[in-house]
Parts: structure tokens; C-alpha cells; sequence
């Protein structure tokens, strides 16, 4: 078994451009040269770092048996399915007429393009080291480029399958919107192993007057940790939105880092967590807005019960010449327990004039008197309880913009919360 | 057969509220409890429901002989007991469509799925009674409702739930004379021989359309008269200070 931390990757580096290699020769070099977060770095306040004790996964070197049916949409544009990191053909279907790759396919067609690209997905948001990890480690990847005027109808999915207890995975999905194209894609992370390890990216560039909708549900198994890095960058009147739905994993850092590029750009940050047992979310984000007239929108929010707990750290972030910024973000967080602990670090940075921002995070538990309606109306209270908090979930649910991948978010949404309730 | 109040003793807090209110509503009858502010009549109303702010310090309640108040609040709903809010709580996320179907499936034995079919079916067609749009069964319970709409909600929920005795909790409050029509036409439909309606009203303009058998006037935690529909319209011309000077 050769571990994901201590050995340096296997690499088969015969068929694939120089810059790549040297790219992954490098962020293995950079992740082993990298120290460990300590409790001194801001951008992992109130995590607990005892968490980031990784060793011990294994880079698997084949896929396993198949499981049970996967919940997939009942119609997608393209489909690619992968079993721990490895491509399933028999399960995918990619149409021609849309350019979905694999890396090595994306590599050898469009090699020179990709070169700036396909490097370490940093947010710059604290995990410099594991993104570097992630890249030396990276063996497939999606590549979605949608051409000029193009829009694809149905959504593209992509599903990742993590099986074993000491298995690990370092799902890729890069996505770029050309000129006035438009997509949706809908990444799963799935798992039904006590155990498992994903550390996973996207980066998401949405050319000129482009709609790039990107939602990541993780229903890994509950044994399993993972790590998730986006960069998303929005061109000029582009709008993206990323949405994540975080329903798995025992612990899961998120890191998403927004750069609206251009000029009446658009982005729309969106996450609902479900924590519970002694689980740990750890979500930070950055707004980061370049050019004038920039348009941004987060809202997270957060269940929280049991013991868990959740992190929630934000900055909105308007640079010198960014006029006309309107930049939102909100955090919320419900606690159905008395033992649950929501931490949130909402931030401002304005460097512009005539910007409209606002953030907040708001924190608290179920009304009484909302129980009370529930109740007088013969609901128990404990069904009362989970129809509210999956209420409080599906308002962000309602935002991805799909309506088969809402139908399909919605369901998990429900299947966690009714396996919450036991 | 009767919902039946005695000698009920309520307080929040060191404060008592209802001091020995004893009242019976048998079943196939309106009754319409009337009273100046502060007499204590939405309390009545909570206290029935079961919230848990208040407590019963003495006296009972039976609800067709059985004890009312030794039951969990959702268990009295189930058992027939029916409370329209004052002011309906608003529900975001929750649609009507679900809301109610919790409800009912919270009324069959465990396992047992709800008719999808048949409960879209009753659905529509209380609603149509209550001239609500269609699409109201997708909006989240209450949010952002009208005041008109919110108390037309309520009726429509005790149409679905069709409670054994309902209380009624200024449930004209805040319409206009058009809403009052559509939910006094609502409730006038659910009255018959299985069921009590109790309506708490501060104004006499509801027992218009609502003609109740009874009218109690209570004040000071008390019921302090009884009388016929026409006691209404005695209190609207006199007020109650007649009444309560001469209890």
C-alpha cells in the first residue's frame, strides 16, 4: 500500500505534455516542503486540526465492484462516472457534440490551452499544502469546455464513487464557458464506506456574457473526510453560480474563492450543511470583486445537531476601481441541539466607492411557537422539528436553478434528515 | 356528548388569568365566547391547545369524557381538537401542500402511506369552497400571506382536519367584509351534528354570519352571562360595562 502523504505518487508521465509533469512533480515537492496548519493560522480558526491527521489512505490503484444503484439524474446532457478516481466507460455516456474530457483526452487535444489552467487550483484560502496534494495525486479529471454560443439543455453530471476504508480520491472537474455558452453541472461525491478520503477541486472560468451553474452534493459515507477547493473566476456580464450541498463526510473543509474578472459579472455562492454526530464542517469563502459594476450573493447556512460543529468564514473583498460593487453575503445556522457549536466570521473589505455590501450571520435554534403551530396541528414534535429544518435547507435548494437536480438534491436532502431522525 | 369546562383556574407565571371559568360546548352546537380585551379569552384558546407558557392550576377539561388536558398538544389535535390562530405562525420552506399532508399522514397508523390522489382531491376542493388559488398548495405555510389569507388558511387546515370541537380565535380580526363572507361561508359549511364550534370574537359583526346558538360573555376570567344570539347584539349596543359593573 503506498500512502497518499508519505509516498511520492506513481506517476505515468509518458503520454502527457512536460508542463504537466513538472507541474505535478512540483506540487509534490510544494505539499512535502509545506508545513501542517497550526492553531497560529487564522484560516483555520476554530478548526480542529486533530482532524487533519491523514495518514494512513492509500492511493488505490484499481476501481471496486460496483454497489448499489447510484441516484443519478433521468436525463443528463453527458454523464461520467468515476470508482475511486478511475473512469467508468460502461457507465458514462458523452454525446459528440460536447466537449466533456478526461484529462489525458483534454491533455492531448487542447494541451496549450490548458497549460495556465491545469496547475495547483489555489484559493489562497489555507490550503495551499492539500491542493498541492490533490494536484500531485491527480490521475483523471473532468475537462468541460463549452464553445461559443453553445448551450447545452440538460445538465452534465459527474459522479464520484469512493469505496474502501482507506481509499482516497482527488475528484478534478475544470470547467470553461466560452463566449455567451451556457451549462449546469451537478458533481457527486458518493460513498458508502465507514472510511475514505477526497480531496477534491474545481475551477470554474466563465467567458464573456456566459451561464455557469455548478452545484457538488457530497453524500460521502460518514467515516470519510474530504476536502474541496473552487476557484471560480466570472468574465465580463458572466454569471456563475456555485452551489454545494454538503449531506456526508465525518469532517469536510470547503474553500471557494470568487473572482468576478470582469465588468458586470455575476456570482452566486450558495451551501446548505447538514452536521451531526461529531462532525466538523469547515467552510471558507472568498469574494474577491476586480471590476466595476460586480455582482455577488452568499448564502450558506447551516443544521446543525448533536455534538457537531460548523466553521463559517467569509470575506467580501472590493478592490480599488471595483465601483458599483453589490456584494451580499449571509450565514445562518440552526441548532437543534444544545451541544452543537456554529462558528461564523463574516468579513468586509472595501476598497472602492459607491459599493452596495452587506454581511451577516445569524445563529438560532427552532421557535417555540413555530413547534407549537406544528404541533397543534397533530404533527409530533420531533417530525415537526425536521420538517422546518429541511424547509430552512430547501430555501437554498430552490436557488440552484434546475429543476431535476433540485428534485434530486431535495431527495437527499430528505433521506439525511429522515436518517438523522433514525 | 359536549366539550366540557370546569371550574378551570390558568395562570402564566404568579399571574391567574382564568379564575374558574366553567363552560359546556356539546357537540352540533356554535358557541360564541365575547369579552373585553384582556378577559382572558385567548388563553382560554392556548390553554385548550395545550401551549405550554400557561398552566392549569386547578379545574378540568373533557373532551366527549375524555381528559383534554392530560394529553401532549399534537395528541389533542389527533383526538379532535382544533385551534384557529390568532395570528397563524409563518412557515418558510414548509409548503401548505406538505404541512397538511404531515398532518394527516400524523393521523394514520404508523406505515400506513397517504392517498396522494385523494388528499389533492379533498384539498381542492376546500379550497375552491375557500376561493384559493391553486398555486397556494406550493407556497411555503403563511409566508408573507395576507392577514385575510393567513385566517383563510386556518379554516382551510380545520376543513382538511375536520376536528370534533374547534376553537375559533378572533378569526375575524383584521378582514375586510369580502374575506369575512368567504370564511364565515367556510366554517357555516363545517357545522353539523358532529361537531362544536367554539368562536372567540371581540366584535359582534361576525355572529352576522356566523349565528351562534350560545353567546357567553366572559371578563375577568370568568364566564359572567349566557344567552341567546340576541345577547350579541345587546352587548354591541351597550358594551359590557353593564355587565361587568354588575358582576
Amino acid at each position: 500500500m503506498r500512502s497518499v502523504l508519505l509516498d511520492a505518487p506513481v506517476w505515468n508521465h509518458a503520454a502527457v505534455p512536460p508542463w504537466f509533469a513538472q507541474s505535478q512533480q512540483t506540487a509534490w515537492e510544494t505539499f512535502s516542503r509545506l508545513p501542517l496548519p497550526s492553531r497560529r493560522d487564522e484560516a483555520w480558526r476554530f478548526a480542529d486540526l486533530k482532524l487533519l491527521a491523514l495518514e494512513g489512505y492509500a492511493d488505490e490503484d484499481s476501481a471496486v465492484a460496483a454497489p448499489a444503484a447510484l441516484a443519478l439524474l433521468e436525463q443528463s446532457a453527458a454523464r461520467l462516472v468515476f470508482r475511486n478516481g478511475h473512469f467508468q466507460a460502461a457507465e458514462s455516456h458523452r454525446p459528440s457534440g460536447i466537449q466533456v474530457l478526461t484529462l489525458a483526452e483534454a491533455l492531448a487535444s487542447h494541451g496549450d490551452r490548458l497549460q495556465a489552467v491545469l496547475q495547483v487550483p489555489e484559493t489562497g484560502l489555507g490550503s495551499a499544502k492539500f491542493a498541492a496534494l490533490h494536484h500531485a495525486h491527480l490521475r483523471d479529471a473532468v475537462v468541460i469546455i463549452i464553445p461559443a454560443g453553445q448551450e447545452i439543455e440538460q445538465p452534465i453530471e459527474i459522479v464520484h464513487l469512493l469505496q474502501g476504508p482507506s481509499a482516497a480520491v482527488f475528484p478534478r472537474t475544470l470547467i470553461l464557458t466560452e463566449a455567451k455558452a451556457k451549462v449546469a453541472v451537478l458533481e457527486q461525491h458518493l460513498g458508502e464506506s465507514e472510511g475514505g478520503l477526497s480531496i477534491g477541486a474545481a475551477q470554474l472560468i466563465a467567458g464573456e456574457g456566459s451561464t455557469l451553474h455548478y452545484t457538488l452534493l457530497n453524500r460521502l459515507g460518514a467515516g470519510s473526510k474530504s476536502m474541496h477547493f473552487s476557484t471560480v473566476s466570472a468574465g465580463r456580464d458572466a454569471q456563475l453560480r456555485h452551489s454545494l450541498f454538503n449531506l456526508g463526510s465525518g469532517w469536510a473543509r470547503t474553500e471557494c474563492r470568487s473572482l468576478l474578472e470582469g465588468p458586470g459579472s455575476r456570482s452566486e455562492m450558495f451551501s446548505v450543511s447538514l452536521a451531526a454526530g461529531g462532525q466538523e464542517i469547515d467552510q471558507r469563502t472568498l469574494q474577491d470583486h476586480l471590476s466595476p459594476h460586480s455582482y455577488s450573493d452568499l448564502l450558506y447556512k447551516n443544521v446543525l445537531f448533536d455534538t457537531s460543529r460548523t466553521i463559517f468564514a467569509g470575506l467580501i473583498k472590493v478592490d480599488e476601481g471595483a465601483h458599483g460593487t453589490d456584494a451580499y453575503q449571509k450565514c445562518r445556522n440552526l441548532l437543534l441541539s444544545d451541544d452543537c457549536e456554529a462558528n461564523s466570521m463574516p468579513g468586509l473589505e472595501i476598497n472602492a466607492d459607491q459599493v452596495k455590501c452587506s454581511h451577516g450571520s445569524t445563529t438560532g435554534r427552532i421557535a417555540e411557537e413555530e413547534l407549537f403551530y406544528f404541533e397543534s396541528r397533530g404533527i409530533p414534535r420531533l417530525q415537526a422539528t425536521r420538517l422546518i429544518a429541511v424547509g430552512f435547507a430547501q430555501e437554498v435548494v430552490a436557488k440552484v436553478g434546475h429543476p431535476a437536480v433540485e428534485a434530486l438534491i431535495s431527495q437527499a436532502v430528505e433521506a439525511r434528515f429522515a436518517e438523522q431522525e433514525g | 356528548m359536549k366539550l366540557e369546562i370546569k371550574d378551570l383556574h390558568v395562570s402564566i407565571g404568579d399571574r391567574e388569568i382564568l379564575k374558574g371559568l366553567t363552560l359546556d360546548l356539546p357537540k352540533g352546537e356554535v358557541h360564541a365566547i365575547m369579552g373585553p380585551n384582556g378577559s382572558g379569552k385567548s388563553t382560554l384558546s392556548k390553554v385548550l391547545a395545550g401551549h405550554e407558557d400557561y398552566t392549569v392550576t386547578s379545574g378540568s377539561v373533557l373532551m366527549d369524557g375524555i381528559d383534554l388536558l392530560a394529553m401532549p398538544i399534537d395528541q389533542r389535535s389527533r383526538a379532535g381538537f382544533f385551534l384557529a390562530f390568532q395570528y397563524p405562525m409563518e412557515i418558510p420552506g414548509v409548503s401548505n401542500a406538505n404541512f397538511l399532508r404531515a398532518a394527516l399522514q400524523a393521523r394514520l397508523p404508523k406505515g400506513k402511506p397517504i392517498d396522494a390522489v385523494a388528499f389533492y382531491k379533498q384539498l381542492y376542493a376546500k379550497m375552491d369552497l375557500l376561493k384559493m388559488d391553486r398555486s397556494f398548495t406550493a407556497r411555503s405555510v403563511n409566508e408573507g400571506f395576507s392577514g385575510g389569507e393567513k385566517k383563510r388558511n386556518e379554516i382551510l387546515q380545520m376543513a382538511m382536519l375536520e376536528p370534533t370541537y374547534a376553537v375559533l380565535d378572533e378569526t375575524d380580526s383584521g378582514l375586510d367584509i369580502d374575506a369575512l363572507k368567504i370564511v364565515s361561508d367556510g366554517v357555516n359549511a363545517m357545522r353539523g351534528p358532529d361537531r362544536g364550534i367554539l368562536l372567540i370574537t371581540h366584535y359582534q359583526r361576525l355572529l352576522d354570519y356566523i349565528k351562534p346558538d350560545v353567546v357567553h360573555v366572559m371578563a375577568d376570567g370568568q364566564i359572567i352571562k349566557s344567552g341567546g344570539a340576541d345577547l350579541a347584539l345587546e352587548l354591541e349596543e351597550r358594551g359590557y360595562d353593564w355587565l361587568t359593573k354588575a358582576a
